[in-house]
This record gives structure tokens, sequence and C-alpha cells, in this order.
């Protein structure tokens, strides 16, 4: 099979894109965004857009003010070049970011249209919740922004929330202030045995800055807690869960830490943190019932990624099975979608399943982009 | 038939005796929300008791073309809830059921007419408490809360209501029900939740929430400081932020509405303080400690004078008998006044104050300063004394001059009390006509013929299907001769 490259443009300033936008959607063209490339295999790779648009050459810092603690950054910036300049006010930007993505060259406008999710999402607010104010390109072409650069807003819709999570398909994000948190002066890290004590730490007086579970195919569990302030403080929380919890230890980031783990296929699961437990032991009964490996990995507030499949065997199959699998829980307690997978996945699975809303998502497709020509196929159950 | 009676026949066999008001004084005690110089008295009132008399309700109304308008407890202070002359006032109120409270999952499931306060007195039993708290929390609905996306003190560490809602189920503008998100902390998709919280009841009506709770925390320490003026306390606020302190609350309050307070609630303030703050350092006991001492360092830096800690709950209860009556206070020392809602980047408070005060003489009337110092959410208070010939203008001046003010600094005119009626007109001056249709898109998703609250947020919307307000002929890019890009 052949298919047409698309052309590729590099526009330096957000009025060139919205020329370059305006144009493709008068030629009824489809356009996609690359930004870092390093969520590529996330979601399905949707239809060769007609245009493909580089992110890199809008890659400024508008403002950086460190006493208000936010920065407005244009959409091609790297994230890991804009944590460096966070980092000379002593301040970081996206605590609840996954370390994979930073280093494989994220960048703002990736980070905020796929929402990326990490550990830290309990002392410091996920990423949906820092993102302040956003420009974006319709698909028309038209420069609409939303919100603003201070952290308490409410007037008008807040569009920045939409466009979060929307992979491209309902606008080209161009730039986005965010809030910042300043820097913790120390952090220490707490291993227990088994993924039991998670919910008693979350619901602990110790303000865990970040609960992560991660289970190994055939192994057991193990929970770590992170804790971050002031190093007495540090120091006397980590004690106290060491002594609250038999079998914990003292230990150090560890090397999985905000990072997925290497699987073919990875499923999405948010679970109620109530039945964090349960799921766990669920996945580990139904990795010996069917025989496939699943990797556990995630946040006791209820996000997990289980990595599924090992590398020389069908995923789809397995992949069908979990899915079933957890979707005989009530989808208020427990939701799971894929994330990553080979094309024959996407194809061959209903990766998506039942989403709560989904035709008013539709709508709001429609009404954003009537012709479909952003991201098709790139969007949460084809939108 | 008109419309109304036609929806009137829709309903009436299907809701309970009393559900339904239709006479005019008993109406008419709708007319206003917590603002209330906007006044409308409602066609119809509903007082609906479950989701399903809520769907019932609003299909009537989208079969007749009617406008709607959901009614929490009426306290907003934007005229969000000021009905519609020809449309239905449906009252929420009576939804006040606290359905669920589950503190392994931190969750807790409520009907919308459920008071802010009566959900943490629940809960704290077991622990936790639902974090956003306006300072209207013992009679604000959480209904409200999620349409408003209200804050308080406490939202500088905790977030907005927003950050604590994961599902609801919402009564759209046809009258169908959808139930979104849950307990789980990530739904996929576009985020409806996000957008919902904030559109003031444009967007259909909430008749459940599922809201995240928060633990009670191990240690709580509040702190009243006295300073010399507003901008030595504004250097202290920024210097706590700098030091990488994030207090639970900062809030600052000026010598008028120190005077103010001192003469409603007798609440003990430092004498002769130009300024004050209140410092709230929450979670575990040993960093409240260890934070305390750099807090007071600072303001000491800055000249802070008397420096209190409250020693037990009565006087921490004291302190904040100051602050949060502070609104109402003010009515004892003027006549009138007008509560004004705006955010700045809190860099600029010392400027931003003096500009205020600038303002205020320039119209001959008084400020006093209530507000959030932490997240830079001004409250000035603009007094005057309405029975006098041309002072209520000046007041509308003054406070419209602040909010220029505030979008001149890169701020908002709203922070927490949302635009409803009150603000509309300043949309305009936010946001380009552009901006404004795009959020117009949004809401033709969710309520093609605008029947949900309509006339509020926006000064004057597109209407659905009408092409948008851009001007057209050809493309900059074509002219310029660069359409080779492609
Ligand atoms: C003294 C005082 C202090 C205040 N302090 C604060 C403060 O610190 N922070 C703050 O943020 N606000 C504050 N407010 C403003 C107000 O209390 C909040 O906006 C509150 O959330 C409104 O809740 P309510 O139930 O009274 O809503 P209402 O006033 O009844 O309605 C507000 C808006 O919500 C909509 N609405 C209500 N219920 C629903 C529903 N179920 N579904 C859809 N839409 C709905 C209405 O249509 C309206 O647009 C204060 C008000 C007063 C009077």
């Amino acid at each position: 099979m052949t298919q047409t490259l698309p052309r590729l443009v590099r526009p330096e300033s957000i009025g060139e894109l919205s020329e370059l936008v305006s144009q493709a959607h008068a030629d009824g063209r489809t356009v996609a965004v690359y930004g870092g490339g390093s969520a590529l295999d996330d979601h399905p790779p949707g239809d060769t857009p007609s245009l493909l648009i580089d992110m890199s050459g809008l890659n400024r810092v508008i403002e950086h003010s460190p006493g208000d603690l936010i920065m407005v950054a244009e959409a091609g910036a790297r994230i890991a070049d804009l944590k460096d300049v966070a980092e000379t006010g002593d301040q970081e930007l996206l605590s609840d970011f996954p370390a994979d993505r930073v280093d494989s060259g994220s960048t703002l406008g990736g980070a905020i249209a796929t929402r990326a999710v990490g550990p830290r999402r309990i002392g410091r607010l996920p990423l949906r919740e820092v993102v302040l104010g956003i420009t974006v390109v319709l698909a028309d072409g038209t420069i609409a922004k939303a919100g603003g650069k201070v952290v308490k807003n409410v007037a008008g819709y807040d569009l920045s929330k939409l466009m979060t999570g929307s992979w491209g398909t309902l606008g080209i994000i161009a730039s986005a202030a965010i809030r910042l948190y300043p820097k913790a002066q120390a952090q220490g890290f707490v291993e227990i045995p088994g993924a039991e004590a998670a919910l008693g730490v979350l619901g602990s007086q110790v303000a865990p800055a970040a609960v992560e579970i991660d289970r190994s195919p055939g192994a057991q569990a193990t929970t770590v807690v992170m804790v971050e302030g002031l190093p007495e403080s540090v120091e006397s929380r980590t004690r106290q869960i060491i002594e609250a919890n038999p079998g914990a230890k003292s230990g150090f980031e560890p090397s999985w830490w905000a990072r997925r783990a290497q699987a073919p296929v990875t499923i999405r699961a948010s679970v109620s943190p109530a039945l964090v437990p349960e799921l766990v032991a669920q996945i580990a009964r139904l990795e010996d019932a069917i025989g496939y490996p699943i990797q556990l990995r995630g946040s006791a507030m209820g996000v997990f990624d289980l990595g599924v499949g090992a590398p020389d065997t069908d995923p789809a199959i397995a992949t069908r099975v979990v899915l079933e699998h957890l979707r005989t829980w009530d989808r208020k307690q427990l939701i799971a979608t894929v994330l990553c997978a080979p094309p024959a996945v996407w194809d061959e699975v209903d990766v998506w399943g039942d989403i709560p809303g989904f035709g008013l998502m539709r709508t709001i497709k429609d009404q954003f982009d009537p012709d479909g020509l952003l991201s098709p196929g790139r969007g949460t159950g084809g939108l | 038939m008109n419309r109304i009676d036609a929806v009137l026949g829709r309903i009436e066999p299907h809701l309970a005796a009393g559900a339904i008001v239709t006479d005019e004084t008993e109406r008419r005690t709708y007319e206003c929300d917590g603002l209330a110089v906007h006044k409308t008295v409602p066609a119809l009132v509903v007082r609906v008791t479950s989701t399903a008399e809520v769907a019932l309700t609003v299909r009537a109304c989208h079969e007749f073309d009617v406008p709607f308008v959901a009614r929490g407890s009426g306290t907003g202070l934007s005229g969000g809830a000021q009905p519609h002359a020809e449309g239905v006032l449906i009252v929420m109120s009576t939804m006040r059921d606290i359905l669920d409270i589950d503190p392994l999952a931190q969750r807790a499931i409520v009907q919308p007419g459920v008071i802010n306060l009566n959900l943490s007195n629940e809960a704290n039993p077991d622990g936790y408490y639902f974090a956003p708290d306006p300072s209207s929390q013992s009679v604000c609905s959480i209904g409200g809360n999620v349409a408003e996306n209200s804050g308080g003190a406490h939202c500088l560490k905790y977030g907005f209501t927003t950050n604590h809602v994961t599902g609801l189920t919402l009564v759209t503008a046809q009258g169908e029900i959808v139930e979104i998100g849950g307990d789980a902390p990530e739904y996929p998709g576009f985020d409806l939740l996000g957008v919902l919280c904030g559109s003031e009841g444009t967007l259909g009506i909430v008749t459940e929430v599922t809201v995240r709770l928060t633990r009670l925390p191990e240690a709580v320490e509040t702190l009243l400081i006295g300073f010399e003026s507003t901008d030595a306390a504004g250097q202290a606020v920024s210097d706590i932020i700098s030091a990488g302190i994030m207090p639970a609350a900062i809030e600052m309050m000026d010598a008028l509405a120190i005077e103010a307070a001192e003469k409603a609630v007798a609440c003990n303030y430092p004498q002769g303080a130009g300024a004050v703050l209140v410092v709230e350092l929450d979670g575990p006991a040993i960093d409240v400690e260890l934070e305390r001492e750099t807090v007071i360092a600072r303001a000491r830096d800055h000249g802070a004078g008397e420096v209190r800690v409250a020693v037990d709950d009565a006087e921490r209860g004291l302190i904040w008998k100051g602050r949060k009556s502070a609104f109402a206070a003010v009515g004892r020392i003027s006549p009138d006044y007008i509560v004004q809602d705006g955010v700045i980047p809190r860099s600029r408070l010392g400027p931003v104050l003096s500009s205020i005060s600038r303002i205020a003489e320039e119209c001959g009337v008084r400020v006093a300063n209530v507000f959030h110092a932490g997240d830079g959410n001004l409250h000035p208070l603009v007094l005057f004394d309405g029975s006098k010939e041309g002072q209520t203008e000046l007041a509308e001046t003054a406070s419209g001059r602040i909010l220029d003010l505030c979008l001149s600094e890169g701020g908002s005119i709203t922070g927490e009390h949302g635009v409803g009626s009150d603000k509309a007109k300043f949309m305009p001056r936010m946001f380009t006509n552009e901006d404004l249709d795009t959020m117009q898109i949004l809401r033709c998703a969710f309520d093609p013929d605008h029947l949900s609250n309509p006339g509020k947020i926006f000064p004057t919307p597109r209407l659905c299907g009408e092409p948008p307000r851009r001007t057209s002929g050809e493309h900059p890019l074509q002219a310029a001769g660069k359409a080779e890009l492609f």
C-alpha cells in the first residue's frame, strides 16, 4: 500500500500557524501536529494527514514569573527545557509528568494534548489542574484564548481543560500558561512489600507526595511512598511510615519511577481508590488464569498502566481478555481503555469500551471541527 | 395558551402539591440572588426533588422553547441565578441529601442542594472534609459551587471546586440525563467535568455530584499578623511564598476593612494596624511548626507588629470570624457597598493597591480591601451612599475602573464570584470576539437553543449556526504571496 506523504511545515509564530491551518481548512485538507513525538505510539495512529505541522519553531518562553509561580510558553517548547527555566527560580514545572516522556523530548503542547499522568498528583495537583490558560488555533485557523495567567480565574468557560487531553482533535495548542510549584528541599522514599498498605498511607497524616504500586509479572507487588518537604520533616515522616508498616524500609527513587513499563500493549485503568488493592489482586489472579504476563504500575490514587503481553505473542487476544475482565466492573468504579498498542490491536479489539458522556463529546467534536480535519482518528473513541 | 401554561400542563400531573409556585408574591421571593441590584420575577418556580423531576421540567421547557434557570441557595454575587421573566426558575435547594460518604475511596456523592458545610460536618467524624470553603459555606449549595467553580480561603493549597469533582449527573438543555465520570480519578475523552465546573448553569443542570474528600490535617495553626501598611503585608506574602511555603490560606484586610470587622464582630484585631494577614498553615505537625517560624521571620522582615498565634479553636474561630464577616461588616460603616472580585498576579499587589486608592480618591468613594492575598484575588469593597445624588454612579465607575486595572496587570475580571449577568459587559474587555465565539462553540454543543440560563456570561452571544464574527475575504497569507508554503 502506498501512501502520499504529508507535506511538512514548520511555522515560527502563532500567526503563521493560524495562516497555515486556515489555508488547509479552505482546501479541505486534514492536519496533524508533531510535537516531540514522545506519544506517537499512544492512541491509534490515525489517518495520514495531508498536512503535518512541526511545532519546533514555536518554542519560546513568553513569560516566567517566579514571584507569581507561573510560566507562559509556546507549545513547541520542550518540557525538559522549560523545567530548566523553572529551576532558575527554584521552582518546578509539571511535577506530575512522566519522566520517560520528558527524556524523549515531549513538548508542552504534546503534554497538554495527551493529558499525561505521573505519580505526584497527590500533593501538587495533576497536569489538568495546572494549565491556567491556553491559546489555540481552531480548525479554521481562528486564534482563540481562554483562561489567563493568574492562578484563580472563573471568567468564561474553562477551555483549557477542554483542550487538555483532546489529542489535537479540537484545536492546535499554540501556547499555555502553567502554574509552577516551589521545589521541595528534600525527598524521601519508603518501600513497603505488597499493595495492601497503600490505602492506609493515603489515609494517614503523613501527607505523602506520591504512593505508587508496582507489580511485575509473577511477582509480589511493592508500594513505594514518596514524601517531600523540609529535610527534618521528610526524615520524621519517613520514620513514621516505616514504623507503621511491617516490612517497610527506607529506599531510593526506584528505576521505574514515573516511567511506563515496556510491554506490547498498555491499558490505562482508572479506579476508585477504595478498590485499588482489589484491582492489584485481581490482576495477579487473571495473569495466572490466562497465562499472559501483566505488568501493573500506577498511583494508589487510582490511575494504573497495565502492560500486557510478551514480545513474541499475539497481544490482541490477551488485551481483549484483560479488557473484558476489567469491564465487568461498574464503570463508575473502574474504567479501562487501551493507551498504547501495535496496529493490529487498534483494529481488532474494542479498545475504548463504553465511555460515559461520549455522546456529548461527539457533539463537541462536531461543533469544533465539523469537517473532521484535525488529527483524524487520533482521539479517544475515534473522535 | 401561553408557553408557561404549556409547560405547566406537562409537569403539573407529575409533581407533588407545593412543588410548583405560581403565586406572584411567592415567586417574587426568588427575584434575585446575593446581588440584589439585578431583579427579575420568574414566570414560574419549580422546586424539584429528583433528577427525574429536573429532566421532566427541562424537557417541557425545551418542547415549548421556554428558558430555565437553576437556583441553588441564591448566594451568588454576580446575578447568576437571576431568573428569566418569561422562564422557569428550577430551585435545587430541595435536593439536599448526602447520598454516600466513603472515606476509603475519599469520595462522597451528594445532591446539588446539599449545603457545603453540611458535607464537611458529616465527613469530619471519619477524618475527612470537603476542601472548597467559600466564606458563604454555611449557606451555599454544592451545585452552586460546581456551577461557579467556587473557591475559598483554603483553595490556595487545595484547589478550587473543579479539582474536587470526579463525577456528576447532568440534565442537558434538551432534558436528557447524562452521567459523567464517577469515583475513578481519570475518565477517558474530553474533560466534560472540567468544562461544566464554572459554566454558571449555562450548559445544563447538575443533579448529582461525586466529590473528592480531603484528609483532615494533623495540625492546623492560624496566625494573625499586623503590619503598618498593605504594601508591607503584600511584600511579606511574596516572601512567604518564595520561601517555598504553601500555606493553606493567606488573607489580607486593610485598615478600613479591619475597622468594619471590629465594629461588627469585635474580633480584636491589632489596634492601629494598616493591614493584617491571616495565615493558616496545615499538614503534618512537624511541617506546621517549622513553617510557622519561617512565616513569622518573613513577616518581621517587613516590620510586622503584633504576631498572634491562635492557641485553640476558640481563638482560631475569632480570627476567622473577623475575616469571614468582613463583607457584611462593611454595612456597619457604609449604607451601601459593591463587592468587587478581580484577580492580579500576586507580585503586583503593592502597586495595584496603591492604584486602587488613587481610583477611590478620584471618584470620591472609599474602598475597603479584604482578599485572598495568596492567589492575588482581590475583593475591593466600594463604599457609597446610594441616597446621595450621583454616588451610585461614582461607585460603579470606581468598581469598573478597578476591573480595568486588574486586566491591565494581566489578571481577570473574576476569581470566584463568576460573570453572571453582572459582568457580562466586561467580558469583551478580557476576551476578543474570537475568544468569545469559541466559548459559544462549546455552548452550542450543550445548548443549541440557548435555553439554559440565557443572558449570563456573554454579552451578545452568537446564535448557534450563525457565522462567526470574523472579517473574511482574501486570506492574508495569499495576499502576502506566501501560499506556496503549502
Ligand atoms: C457573604 C458571601 C460570601 C461569599 N464568599 C465566597 C467565597 O469566598 N468564594 C466564592 O467562590 N464565592 C463566594 N460567595 C459567592 C457564592 O456563595 C458562591 O458563588 C456559591 O457557590 C453559590 O452557591 P449557591 O448555591 O448560592 O448558588 P446560586 O447563587 O443559587 O447559583 C449560582 C449559579 O449556579 C447555578 N446553579 C446553581 N445550582 C445549579 C445546579 N444544580 N446546576 C447547574 N447550575 C446551578 C445558577 O444558575 C447560578 O448561575 C459568597 C457569597 C456571599 C453572599
